[in-house]
Protein backbone atom coordinates (compact mmCIF):
# COMPACT_ATOMS: atom_id res chain seq x y z
CA UNK A 1 0.00 0.00 0.00
CA UNK A 2 2.71 2.36 0.96
CA UNK A 3 4.53 1.74 -2.68
CA UNK A 4 1.36 3.10 -4.19
CA UNK A 5 0.97 5.82 -2.03
CA UNK A 6 3.96 7.67 -3.07
CA UNK A 7 3.71 7.27 -6.43
CA UNK A 8 0.01 8.47 -6.96
CA UNK A 9 0.98 11.48 -4.75
CA UNK A 10 3.86 12.90 -6.47
CA UNK A 11 1.76 11.81 -9.87
CA UNK A 12 -1.27 14.01 -9.35
CA UNK A 13 1.01 16.72 -7.34
CA UNK A 14 2.84 17.21 -10.25
CA UNK A 15 -0.57 17.41 -12.73
CA UNK A 16 -1.38 20.68 -10.82
CA UNK A 17 -3.41 19.32 -7.79
CA UNK A 18 -3.24 21.62 -5.02
CA UNK A 19 -1.01 19.64 -2.36
CA UNK A 20 -3.88 19.20 0.36
CA UNK A 21 -5.89 17.27 -2.10
CA UNK A 22 -3.26 15.41 -3.62
CA UNK A 23 -2.62 14.55 0.54
CA UNK A 24 -5.87 13.09 0.68
CA UNK A 25 -6.51 11.33 -2.80
CA UNK A 26 -3.66 9.24 -2.70
CA UNK A 27 -4.84 8.42 0.69
CA UNK A 28 -8.18 7.71 -0.91
CA UNK A 29 -6.82 5.76 -3.82
CA UNK A 30 -4.12 3.75 -1.94
CA UNK A 31 -7.05 2.46 0.77
CA UNK A 32 -9.28 1.78 -2.20
CA UNK A 33 -7.41 -0.24 -4.35
CA UNK A 34 -4.92 -1.75 -2.28
CA UNK A 35 -6.02 -2.14 0.95
CA UNK A 36 -7.98 -3.49 3.74
CA UNK A 37 -10.08 -0.64 5.54
CA UNK A 38 -13.24 1.56 4.40
CA UNK A 39 -12.05 4.81 2.61
CA UNK A 40 -14.83 6.40 4.71
CA UNK A 41 -11.98 6.99 7.55
CA UNK A 42 -10.42 9.39 5.20
CA UNK A 43 -12.62 12.35 5.70
CA UNK A 44 -12.31 11.06 9.11
CA UNK A 45 -9.01 11.59 9.95
CA UNK A 46 -9.17 14.92 8.33
CA UNK A 47 -11.46 16.19 10.53
CA UNK A 48 -9.52 14.36 13.57
CA UNK A 49 -6.11 16.03 11.61
CA UNK A 50 -7.77 19.95 12.20
CA UNK A 51 -10.37 19.22 15.62
CA UNK A 52 -7.60 20.51 17.83
CA UNK A 53 -8.00 23.19 20.00
CA UNK A 54 -4.07 24.28 19.68
CA UNK A 55 -4.45 24.11 15.73
CA UNK A 56 -6.87 27.25 15.99
CA UNK A 57 -4.34 29.56 16.94
CA UNK A 58 -3.39 29.32 13.10
CA UNK A 59 -5.94 31.69 11.88
CA UNK A 60 -6.28 34.36 14.61
CA UNK A 61 -1.94 34.69 14.60
CA UNK A 62 -2.56 35.22 10.74
CA UNK A 63 -5.82 37.53 11.15
CA UNK A 64 -3.74 39.47 13.68
CA UNK A 65 -0.93 40.04 11.54
CA UNK A 66 -3.08 40.98 8.70
CA UNK A 67 -5.17 43.69 10.95
CA UNK A 68 -1.73 45.11 12.18
CA UNK A 69 -0.29 45.59 8.31
CA UNK A 70 -3.27 47.04 6.63
CA UNK A 71 -3.53 49.27 10.24
CA UNK A 72 -0.41 50.74 8.76
CA UNK A 73 1.74 48.82 11.41
CA UNK A 74 4.74 47.68 9.08
CA UNK A 75 5.26 51.25 7.58
CA UNK A 76 6.43 52.15 11.68
CA UNK A 77 8.21 49.16 12.55
CA UNK A 78 10.64 50.12 9.25
CA UNK A 79 11.24 53.69 10.67
CA UNK A 80 12.64 52.43 13.40
CA UNK A 81 14.33 49.97 11.79
CA UNK A 82 15.51 52.70 10.07
CA UNK A 83 16.32 54.78 12.88
CA UNK A 84 18.23 51.79 14.75
CA UNK A 85 20.40 50.17 11.45
CA UNK A 86 20.11 52.85 8.61
CA UNK A 87 23.88 54.36 9.47
CA UNK A 88 25.77 51.04 9.26
CA UNK A 89 27.02 50.54 4.93
CA UNK A 90 23.91 49.15 3.87
CA UNK A 91 21.91 50.79 6.08
CA UNK A 92 18.60 50.04 4.13
CA UNK A 93 19.17 46.34 3.47
CA UNK A 94 20.23 45.95 6.85
CA UNK A 95 17.25 47.74 8.40
CA UNK A 96 14.95 45.41 5.72
CA UNK A 97 16.39 42.47 7.69
CA UNK A 98 15.95 44.49 11.26
CA UNK A 99 12.07 44.86 10.05
CA UNK A 100 11.21 41.26 9.38
CA UNK A 101 12.84 40.36 12.79
CA UNK A 102 10.13 42.88 14.15
CA UNK A 103 7.70 41.78 12.58
CA UNK A 104 7.97 38.77 13.09
CA UNK A 105 7.18 39.03 16.59
CA UNK A 106 3.49 39.87 15.40
CA UNK A 107 3.73 37.70 12.20
CA UNK A 108 4.04 33.65 12.03
CA UNK A 109 4.09 33.15 8.73
CA UNK A 110 6.76 33.40 6.31
CA UNK A 111 4.89 34.69 2.69
CA UNK A 112 3.01 37.08 4.90
CA UNK A 113 6.10 38.99 6.32
CA UNK A 114 7.92 39.19 3.02
CA UNK A 115 4.24 40.89 1.71
CA UNK A 116 4.54 43.20 5.02
CA UNK A 117 7.68 43.86 4.69
CA UNK A 118 8.81 43.39 1.01
CA UNK A 119 6.11 45.67 -0.72
CA UNK A 120 7.32 48.91 1.45
CA UNK A 121 10.85 47.79 1.07
CA UNK A 122 11.66 46.53 -2.31
CA UNK A 123 10.58 50.11 -4.08
CA UNK A 124 12.64 51.73 -1.04
CA UNK A 125 15.85 49.30 -1.88
CA UNK A 126 15.45 50.10 -5.69
CA UNK A 127 14.83 53.63 -6.07
CA UNK A 128 17.91 54.21 -3.38
CA UNK A 129 20.25 52.44 -6.00
CA UNK A 130 20.02 48.89 -4.80
CA UNK A 131 20.62 46.00 -7.40
CA UNK A 132 17.51 44.34 -8.08
CA UNK A 133 18.29 41.10 -7.40
CA UNK A 134 19.88 41.61 -4.34
CA UNK A 135 17.25 43.37 -2.95
CA UNK A 136 14.74 40.56 -4.09
CA UNK A 137 16.84 38.00 -2.72
CA UNK A 138 17.09 39.32 0.90
CA UNK A 139 13.25 40.11 1.02
CA UNK A 140 12.63 36.18 0.17
CA UNK A 141 15.12 35.01 2.39
CA UNK A 142 14.74 37.48 5.43
CA UNK A 143 10.97 37.15 5.65
CA UNK A 144 11.83 33.25 6.89
CA UNK A 145 12.39 34.99 10.04
CA UNK A 146 8.79 35.42 10.43
CA UNK A 147 7.82 32.34 11.78
CA UNK A 148 11.26 31.90 13.60
CA UNK A 149 10.68 34.88 15.54
CA UNK A 150 7.68 33.72 18.21
CA UNK A 151 4.63 33.09 17.49
CA UNK A 152 5.64 30.66 14.72
CA UNK A 153 2.50 28.99 12.74
CA UNK A 154 5.03 25.70 12.04
CA UNK A 155 5.76 25.67 15.21
CA UNK A 156 2.11 25.61 16.58
CA UNK A 157 1.80 23.28 13.99
CA UNK A 158 5.23 21.05 14.79
CA UNK A 159 4.12 21.17 18.31
CA UNK A 160 0.44 19.64 18.04
CA UNK A 161 1.81 16.77 15.88
CA UNK A 162 4.42 15.91 18.21
CA UNK A 163 2.89 16.12 21.67
CA UNK A 164 5.69 19.56 21.97
CA UNK A 165 4.87 22.40 24.33
CA UNK A 166 4.02 25.61 22.04
CA UNK A 167 5.61 27.94 24.80
CA UNK A 168 8.27 26.34 24.71
CA UNK A 169 9.07 25.96 21.06
CA UNK A 170 8.32 29.66 20.44
CA UNK A 171 10.86 30.68 23.34
CA UNK A 172 13.25 28.25 21.67
CA UNK A 173 13.26 30.17 18.00
CA UNK A 174 14.57 33.48 19.56
CA UNK A 175 17.81 33.10 19.42
CA UNK A 176 18.26 30.83 16.30
CA UNK A 177 15.89 34.01 14.66
CA UNK A 178 18.71 36.74 15.98
CA UNK A 179 21.42 34.43 14.88
CA UNK A 180 19.84 34.40 11.12
CA UNK A 181 19.44 38.13 11.08
CA UNK A 182 22.97 38.42 12.13
CA UNK A 183 24.09 36.71 9.46
CA UNK A 184 21.88 38.68 6.91
CA UNK A 185 22.72 41.83 8.29
CA UNK A 186 26.68 40.65 7.96
CA UNK A 187 25.90 40.23 4.59
CA UNK A 188 24.29 43.39 4.06
CA UNK A 189 26.95 45.07 5.01
CA UNK A 190 29.79 43.14 2.95
CA UNK A 191 27.77 43.91 -0.47
CA UNK A 192 26.55 47.17 0.37
CA UNK A 193 30.70 47.94 1.62
CA UNK A 194 31.74 46.81 -2.19
CA UNK A 195 29.13 48.38 -3.98
CA UNK A 196 29.59 51.04 -2.25
CA UNK A 197 26.30 52.01 -1.29
CA UNK A 198 25.44 54.89 0.46
CA UNK A 199 24.27 55.10 3.99
CA UNK A 200 22.21 57.13 6.29
CA UNK A 201 23.81 59.95 8.77
CA UNK A 202 23.98 58.49 12.30
CA UNK A 203 20.61 59.24 14.14
CA UNK A 204 19.76 61.62 17.35
CA UNK A 205 18.96 59.71 20.35
CA UNK A 206 15.73 61.67 19.56
CA UNK A 207 14.54 60.51 15.56
CA UNK A 208 15.64 57.50 17.74
CA UNK A 209 12.98 57.81 20.52
CA UNK A 210 10.61 59.00 18.04
CA UNK A 211 10.29 56.26 15.75
CA UNK A 212 10.31 53.93 19.28
CA UNK A 213 6.97 55.95 20.32
CA UNK A 214 5.56 55.46 17.05
CA UNK A 215 5.81 51.62 17.12
CA UNK A 216 4.85 51.62 20.16
CA UNK A 217 1.54 49.88 19.79
CA UNK A 218 3.12 47.67 17.27
CA UNK A 219 6.04 46.77 20.01
CA UNK A 220 2.96 45.97 22.52
CA UNK A 221 1.65 43.10 20.76
CA UNK A 222 4.39 40.79 21.38
CA UNK A 223 4.79 41.96 24.58
CA UNK A 224 1.00 41.35 25.64
CA UNK A 225 1.53 37.84 23.36
CA UNK A 226 4.39 36.47 24.90
CA UNK A 227 4.00 37.74 28.68
CA UNK A 228 0.63 36.39 28.58
CA UNK A 229 1.51 32.82 28.02
CA UNK A 230 5.04 32.82 29.21
CA UNK A 231 2.83 34.03 32.51
CA UNK A 232 0.32 31.36 32.42
CA UNK A 233 -2.63 33.91 31.85
CA UNK A 234 -3.57 32.52 28.29
CA UNK A 235 -3.00 30.03 25.90
CA UNK A 236 -0.82 30.51 22.73
CA UNK A 237 -4.22 30.15 21.21
CA UNK A 238 -6.14 32.47 23.48
CA UNK A 239 -3.21 35.15 23.27
CA UNK A 240 -3.61 35.02 19.63
CA UNK A 241 -7.54 36.05 19.74
CA UNK A 242 -6.39 38.59 22.19
CA UNK A 243 -4.19 39.92 19.78
CA UNK A 244 -6.74 39.96 16.67
CA UNK A 245 -8.83 42.15 19.30
CA UNK A 246 -5.87 44.18 20.35
CA UNK A 247 -5.26 44.66 16.52
CA UNK A 248 -8.39 45.51 15.75
CA UNK A 249 -8.04 48.17 18.07
CA UNK A 250 -4.79 49.50 17.31
CA UNK A 251 -6.36 49.65 13.48
CA UNK A 252 -9.71 50.89 14.33
CA UNK A 253 -9.38 53.47 17.19
CA UNK A 254 -5.84 54.58 17.73
CA UNK A 255 -4.22 55.11 14.65
CA UNK A 256 -7.70 55.21 13.03
CA UNK A 257 -6.67 53.58 9.06
CA UNK A 258 -9.50 50.68 8.87
CA UNK A 259 -12.90 50.97 8.23
CA UNK A 260 -15.76 48.58 8.45
CA UNK A 261 -15.51 47.50 5.23
CA UNK A 262 -11.63 46.77 5.04
CA UNK A 263 -12.27 44.68 8.37
CA UNK A 264 -15.07 42.30 6.33
CA UNK A 265 -12.57 42.17 3.56
CA UNK A 266 -9.82 41.22 5.71
CA UNK A 267 -11.88 38.54 7.59
CA UNK A 268 -12.60 37.32 4.47
CA UNK A 269 -9.06 37.00 3.29
CA UNK A 270 -7.71 35.73 6.68
CA UNK A 271 -10.17 33.24 6.61
CA UNK A 272 -9.51 32.23 2.88
CA UNK A 273 -5.14 31.68 4.16
CA UNK A 274 -6.17 30.08 7.18
CA UNK A 275 -8.74 27.60 5.17
CA UNK A 276 -6.04 26.50 2.57
CA UNK A 277 -3.46 26.02 5.52
CA UNK A 278 -5.84 23.90 7.54
CA UNK A 279 -6.99 22.06 5.23
CA UNK A 280 -3.30 20.72 4.30
CA UNK A 281 -2.98 19.99 8.19
CA UNK A 282 -5.82 17.65 7.69
CA UNK A 283 -4.77 16.17 4.32
CA UNK A 284 -1.06 15.43 5.84
CA UNK A 285 -2.36 14.21 8.63
CA UNK A 286 -4.64 11.24 6.78
CA UNK A 287 -1.35 10.91 4.78
CA UNK A 288 0.95 10.41 7.99
CA UNK A 289 -2.30 8.52 9.74
CA UNK A 290 -1.73 5.54 6.85
CA UNK A 291 1.58 5.75 6.99
CA UNK A 292 1.82 5.10 10.67
CA UNK A 293 -0.41 2.20 10.43
CA UNK A 294 1.38 0.61 8.06
CA UNK A 295 4.13 0.72 10.80
CA UNK A 296 6.63 2.81 8.50
CA UNK A 297 7.87 5.11 11.64
CA UNK A 298 9.04 1.87 13.57
CA UNK A 299 10.75 0.23 10.12
CA UNK A 300 12.01 3.85 9.11
CA UNK A 301 13.78 3.78 12.89
CA UNK A 302 15.11 0.61 12.56
CA UNK A 303 16.64 1.00 9.29
CA UNK A 304 18.51 4.58 10.64
CA UNK A 305 19.61 3.23 14.10
CA UNK A 306 21.18 0.04 12.22
CA UNK A 307 23.30 2.48 10.17
CA UNK A 308 24.55 4.98 12.85
CA UNK A 309 22.90 5.61 16.39
CA UNK A 310 25.88 8.77 16.54
CA UNK A 311 23.60 12.06 16.49
CA UNK A 312 26.06 14.05 14.58
CA UNK A 313 25.43 11.79 11.49
CA UNK A 314 21.88 11.20 12.27
CA UNK A 315 21.02 14.95 12.39
CA UNK A 316 23.07 15.45 9.23
CA UNK A 317 21.21 13.06 7.37
CA UNK A 318 17.86 14.29 8.66
CA UNK A 319 18.54 17.88 7.78
CA UNK A 320 19.58 16.94 3.88
CA UNK A 321 16.22 14.56 4.38
CA UNK A 322 14.83 18.36 5.06
CA UNK A 323 16.02 20.07 2.40
CA UNK A 324 14.85 17.74 -0.43
CA UNK A 325 11.48 17.39 0.81
CA UNK A 326 11.41 21.26 1.20
CA UNK A 327 11.91 21.49 -2.02
CA UNK A 328 8.16 19.64 -3.16
CA UNK A 329 6.09 20.17 0.06
CA UNK A 330 5.35 23.56 1.62
CA UNK A 331 6.48 23.67 5.34
CA UNK A 332 3.05 22.87 6.99
CA UNK A 333 2.53 19.01 5.28
CA UNK A 334 6.19 18.56 5.67
CA UNK A 335 6.00 18.89 8.81
CA UNK A 336 2.64 16.62 9.59
CA UNK A 337 4.08 13.83 7.14
CA UNK A 338 7.84 14.08 8.56
CA UNK A 339 8.42 14.92 11.95
CA UNK A 340 6.11 11.82 13.42
CA UNK A 341 8.98 10.10 11.34
CA UNK A 342 12.00 11.69 12.46
CA UNK A 343 11.33 13.26 15.75
CA UNK A 344 11.40 9.82 17.69
CA UNK A 345 14.85 8.78 15.86
CA UNK A 346 15.65 12.08 16.71
CA UNK A 347 14.64 11.92 19.97
CA UNK A 348 16.42 7.85 20.74
CA UNK A 349 19.96 9.37 19.96
CA UNK A 350 19.71 12.36 22.11
CA UNK A 351 18.27 15.44 20.08
CA UNK A 352 15.95 17.52 22.57
CA UNK A 353 12.52 17.65 21.16
CA UNK A 354 12.54 21.63 21.40
CA UNK A 355 15.89 21.97 19.35
CA UNK A 356 14.35 19.68 16.91
CA UNK A 357 11.75 21.49 16.31
CA UNK A 358 13.80 24.83 15.63
CA UNK A 359 16.16 22.55 13.16
CA UNK A 360 12.72 21.03 11.50
CA UNK A 361 11.34 25.01 11.08
CA UNK A 362 14.92 26.45 9.77
CA UNK A 363 15.18 23.32 7.44
CA UNK A 364 11.85 23.97 5.76
CA UNK A 365 12.55 27.67 6.20
CA UNK A 366 14.51 27.13 3.59
CA UNK A 367 11.93 24.97 1.47
CA UNK A 368 10.41 28.17 1.31
CA UNK A 369 12.69 29.95 -0.92
CA UNK A 370 13.49 26.83 -3.05
CA UNK A 371 11.50 26.07 -5.78
CA UNK A 372 8.87 24.51 -7.25
CA UNK A 373 7.13 24.89 -3.84
CA UNK A 374 8.72 27.78 -2.30
CA UNK A 375 5.74 29.90 -1.07
CA UNK A 376 8.39 33.12 -0.23
CA UNK A 377 9.40 33.29 -3.95
CA UNK A 378 6.12 33.36 -5.08
CA UNK A 379 4.98 36.39 -3.26
CA UNK A 380 8.84 37.75 -3.81
CA UNK A 381 7.61 37.28 -7.90
CA UNK A 382 4.37 39.15 -7.13
CA UNK A 383 6.45 41.97 -5.49
CA UNK A 384 8.99 42.59 -7.97
CA UNK A 385 7.38 41.21 -11.19
CA UNK A 386 10.24 39.38 -12.02
CA UNK A 387 10.20 35.43 -12.75
CA UNK A 388 10.54 32.91 -10.63
CA UNK A 389 14.14 32.07 -11.82
CA UNK A 390 15.47 35.13 -11.63
CA UNK A 391 13.88 35.28 -7.87
CA UNK A 392 15.58 32.18 -7.39
CA UNK A 393 18.51 32.90 -8.89
CA UNK A 394 18.70 36.15 -6.65
CA UNK A 395 17.95 34.10 -3.29
CA UNK A 396 20.83 31.30 -4.45
CA UNK A 397 23.89 33.30 -2.04
CA UNK A 398 21.30 33.76 0.42
CA UNK A 399 20.42 29.84 0.23
CA UNK A 400 23.82 29.49 1.00
CA UNK A 401 23.78 31.30 3.96
CA UNK A 402 20.78 30.39 5.84
CA UNK A 403 22.49 26.23 5.33
CA UNK A 404 25.48 28.05 7.34
CA UNK A 405 22.75 29.24 9.63
CA UNK A 406 20.81 25.83 9.37
CA UNK A 407 24.43 23.89 10.34
CA UNK A 408 25.39 26.67 13.70
CA UNK A 409 21.83 25.64 14.66
CA UNK A 410 21.94 21.99 14.23
CA UNK A 411 24.83 21.97 16.60
CA UNK A 412 24.98 23.99 19.39
CA UNK A 413 21.68 23.36 20.84
CA UNK A 414 22.48 26.14 23.66
CA UNK A 415 20.87 28.33 21.31
CA UNK A 416 17.27 26.80 21.14
CA UNK A 417 17.39 24.92 24.64
CA UNK A 418 18.79 27.60 27.08
CA UNK A 419 15.96 30.22 26.87
CA UNK A 420 12.64 27.76 27.47
CA UNK A 421 14.88 26.15 30.20
CA UNK A 422 14.99 29.93 31.74
CA UNK A 423 11.18 30.58 31.32
CA UNK A 424 9.94 27.26 31.77
CA UNK B 1 -26.61 30.06 -16.09
CA UNK B 2 -22.73 28.70 -15.22
CA UNK B 3 -21.68 32.31 -14.42
CA UNK B 4 -25.17 33.14 -11.96
CA UNK B 5 -24.30 30.43 -10.13
CA UNK B 6 -20.60 30.93 -9.93
CA UNK B 7 -20.98 34.48 -8.31
CA UNK B 8 -24.11 33.46 -5.95
CA UNK B 9 -21.50 30.71 -4.10
CA UNK B 10 -18.83 33.64 -4.54
CA UNK B 11 -21.64 35.47 -2.14
CA UNK B 12 -21.91 32.41 -0.33
CA UNK B 13 -18.89 31.47 0.60
CA UNK B 14 -17.63 35.06 1.42
CA UNK B 15 -20.18 35.17 3.62
CA UNK B 16 -19.95 32.51 5.44
CA UNK B 17 -16.02 32.56 5.94
CA UNK B 18 -16.19 36.30 7.64
CA UNK B 19 -18.96 34.70 10.04
CA UNK B 20 -17.77 31.70 11.20
CA UNK B 21 -13.89 33.77 11.36
CA UNK B 22 -15.66 36.32 13.37
CA UNK B 23 -17.56 33.62 15.83
CA UNK B 24 -14.05 31.87 16.20
CA UNK B 25 -12.11 35.29 17.32
CA UNK B 26 -15.28 36.68 19.29
CA UNK B 27 -15.80 33.64 21.26
CA UNK B 28 -12.19 33.28 22.02
CA UNK B 29 -11.52 36.55 23.53
CA UNK B 30 -14.70 36.40 25.09
CA UNK B 31 -13.98 33.36 27.02
CA UNK B 32 -10.80 35.03 28.32
CA UNK B 33 -12.47 37.76 29.74
CA UNK B 34 -15.16 35.47 31.21
CA UNK B 35 -12.47 33.45 32.95
CA UNK B 36 -10.83 36.58 34.42
CA UNK B 37 -13.46 39.11 34.65
CA UNK B 38 -16.28 37.01 36.30
CA UNK B 39 -13.93 33.69 36.93
CA UNK B 40 -16.14 31.25 35.02
CA UNK B 41 -15.76 29.48 32.14
CA UNK B 42 -17.70 28.72 28.85
CA UNK B 43 -16.90 24.84 28.48
CA UNK B 44 -18.85 25.07 25.17
CA UNK B 45 -16.59 27.72 24.02
CA UNK B 46 -13.53 25.57 23.05
CA UNK B 47 -16.15 23.45 20.60
CA UNK B 48 -17.56 26.09 19.02
CA UNK B 49 -14.32 27.74 17.83
CA UNK B 50 -13.29 24.42 16.92
CA UNK B 51 -16.10 23.64 14.55
CA UNK B 52 -16.46 27.40 13.08
CA UNK B 53 -12.62 27.09 12.06
CA UNK B 54 -13.39 23.61 10.55
CA UNK B 55 -16.26 24.62 8.78
CA UNK B 56 -14.78 27.69 7.57
CA UNK B 57 -11.94 25.41 6.44
CA UNK B 58 -14.44 23.25 4.27
CA UNK B 59 -15.60 26.00 2.62
CA UNK B 60 -12.40 27.01 1.97
CA UNK B 61 -11.63 24.01 0.37
CA UNK B 62 -13.94 25.52 -2.62
CA UNK B 63 -12.94 29.16 -2.54
CA UNK B 64 -9.41 27.89 -2.84
CA UNK B 65 -9.73 26.61 -6.21
CA UNK B 66 -12.12 29.82 -7.15
CA UNK B 67 -9.59 32.28 -6.14
CA UNK B 68 -6.38 29.90 -6.86
CA UNK B 69 -4.99 30.16 -3.50
CA UNK B 70 -4.39 26.37 -3.27
CA UNK B 71 -0.45 25.92 -2.59
CA UNK B 72 0.32 23.44 -5.64
CA UNK B 73 3.20 22.61 -7.78
CA UNK B 74 3.60 23.97 -11.14
CA UNK B 75 6.99 23.14 -12.86
CA UNK B 76 5.15 21.01 -15.93
CA UNK B 77 2.74 24.09 -16.36
CA UNK B 78 5.99 26.39 -16.66
CA UNK B 79 7.70 24.17 -19.02
CA UNK B 80 4.89 23.64 -20.93
CA UNK B 81 3.78 25.86 -23.98
CA UNK B 82 0.32 27.73 -23.78
CA UNK B 83 -1.67 25.30 -25.65
CA UNK B 84 0.19 22.74 -23.52
CA UNK B 85 -0.62 24.44 -20.11
CA UNK B 86 -3.87 24.41 -21.34
CA UNK B 87 -4.48 21.23 -21.20
CA UNK B 88 -2.65 20.16 -18.13
CA UNK B 89 -5.46 23.21 -16.24
CA UNK B 90 -7.76 20.25 -18.08
CA UNK B 91 -6.43 17.51 -16.61
CA UNK B 92 -5.48 18.73 -13.08
CA UNK B 93 -9.48 19.84 -12.74
CA UNK B 94 -10.48 16.46 -13.80
CA UNK B 95 -8.36 14.59 -11.02
CA UNK B 96 -9.75 17.94 -8.84
CA UNK B 97 -13.51 16.60 -9.67
CA UNK B 98 -12.17 13.14 -8.91
CA UNK B 99 -11.12 13.73 -5.44
CA UNK B 100 -14.03 15.88 -4.85
CA UNK B 101 -16.04 12.72 -5.55
CA UNK B 102 -14.22 10.66 -3.56
CA UNK B 103 -14.92 13.78 -0.84
CA UNK B 104 -18.84 14.02 -1.09
CA UNK B 105 -19.31 10.05 -1.08
CA UNK B 106 -17.63 9.41 1.81
CA UNK B 107 -18.10 12.49 3.11
CA UNK B 108 -21.58 11.89 3.09
CA UNK B 109 -21.05 7.94 4.45
CA UNK B 110 -19.24 8.88 7.31
CA UNK B 111 -22.34 11.69 7.71
CA UNK B 112 -25.19 9.04 7.71
CA UNK B 113 -23.12 6.47 9.33
CA UNK B 114 -22.49 8.73 12.16
CA UNK B 115 -26.34 10.10 12.22
CA UNK B 116 -26.84 5.71 12.53
CA UNK B 117 -25.15 5.60 15.44
CA UNK B 118 -26.44 8.32 17.32
CA UNK B 119 -22.68 10.10 18.41
CA UNK B 120 -22.36 13.28 20.32
CA UNK B 121 -20.33 15.61 20.79
CA UNK B 122 -18.51 16.49 24.41
CA UNK B 123 -19.54 19.61 25.40
CA UNK B 124 -22.24 20.68 23.44
CA UNK B 125 -24.24 17.64 23.25
CA UNK B 126 -25.58 17.74 19.60
CA UNK B 127 -24.93 14.84 16.98
CA UNK B 128 -21.39 14.61 15.94
CA UNK B 129 -22.53 13.96 12.64
CA UNK B 130 -23.88 17.43 12.06
CA UNK B 131 -19.93 18.53 11.96
CA UNK B 132 -19.13 15.60 9.63
CA UNK B 133 -21.27 17.54 7.18
CA UNK B 134 -19.86 20.38 6.00
CA UNK B 135 -17.41 17.68 4.07
CA UNK B 136 -19.95 16.03 2.08
CA UNK B 137 -21.22 19.88 1.01
CA UNK B 138 -17.34 20.58 -0.14
CA UNK B 139 -16.68 17.77 -1.78
CA UNK B 140 -20.10 19.18 -3.56
CA UNK B 141 -19.02 22.52 -3.97
CA UNK B 142 -15.36 21.74 -5.23
CA UNK B 143 -17.13 19.85 -7.75
CA UNK B 144 -19.18 23.08 -9.45
CA UNK B 145 -16.08 25.30 -8.67
CA UNK B 146 -13.95 22.51 -11.12
CA UNK B 147 -17.00 22.51 -13.49
CA UNK B 148 -16.36 26.23 -13.34
CA UNK B 149 -12.67 26.26 -13.95
CA UNK B 150 -12.82 23.80 -17.19
CA UNK B 151 -15.78 25.97 -18.50
CA UNK B 152 -13.28 29.15 -18.44
CA UNK B 153 -10.70 27.42 -19.62
CA UNK B 154 -12.34 26.16 -22.74
CA UNK B 155 -13.70 29.31 -23.47
CA UNK B 156 -10.33 31.52 -23.23
CA UNK B 157 -7.51 31.47 -25.17
CA UNK B 158 -4.88 29.32 -24.12
CA UNK B 159 -2.21 30.96 -22.16
CA UNK B 160 1.31 30.49 -20.47
CA UNK B 161 2.23 30.36 -16.90
CA UNK B 162 3.99 33.36 -16.89
CA UNK B 163 1.40 35.45 -18.09
CA UNK B 164 -1.06 33.71 -15.62
CA UNK B 165 1.28 34.55 -12.81
CA UNK B 166 0.90 38.36 -14.05
CA UNK B 167 -2.50 38.72 -14.74
CA UNK B 168 -2.87 36.98 -11.00
CA UNK B 169 -0.24 38.49 -8.75
CA UNK B 170 -2.58 40.34 -6.39
CA UNK B 171 -4.52 37.12 -5.66
CA UNK B 172 -1.32 35.59 -3.48
CA UNK B 173 -1.94 36.43 0.06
Amino acid sequence: MITALLPIFFAVLLLGLPIFASLALAVFLAIEFFGATNPVIVPMRMFTGMNNFSLMAIPFFILAAELMRIGGLSDRLINLAKALVGWVPGGLAAATVLSCLFFGAISGSSPATVVAIGSIMFPALVAAGYDKRFAIGLIATAGTLGPIVPPSIALIIYGSVTGTSVGRLFAAGLLPAIVIASILIAYCIVFSSIKGYERAPFPSLRQILVAFKDAAWGLGLPVILLGGIYSGVFTPTESAAVACVYGLFVGMVVYRTINVTELVGTLRSSGLISATLLLITAGASAFSWLLAITGTPSQLAGEVLSWTDDPFQVMALFNVVMIVAGFFLDSASAIIVLSPLLQPIAAQVGVDPVHFGVITLINFSVGMITPPVGLNLFVAMAISKMSLQEVFKACLPLIGLMLLALIIITYVPWLSTWLPSLIY
Amino acid sequence: MFEALNKCLDRLESVAMVVFMSIATILTTIQVVYRYGFSGSLFWAEEVVIYSIICMSFVGASMGVRHGTHISVDVLNAIASPAVNRWLHMIAALIGIVFAGFMTYYGFVLYFSTLDRGQLTAALRLPMAWFYLPIGISGVLLILRYLWVINEVWKKPPVGLSEELVAGSDKLI
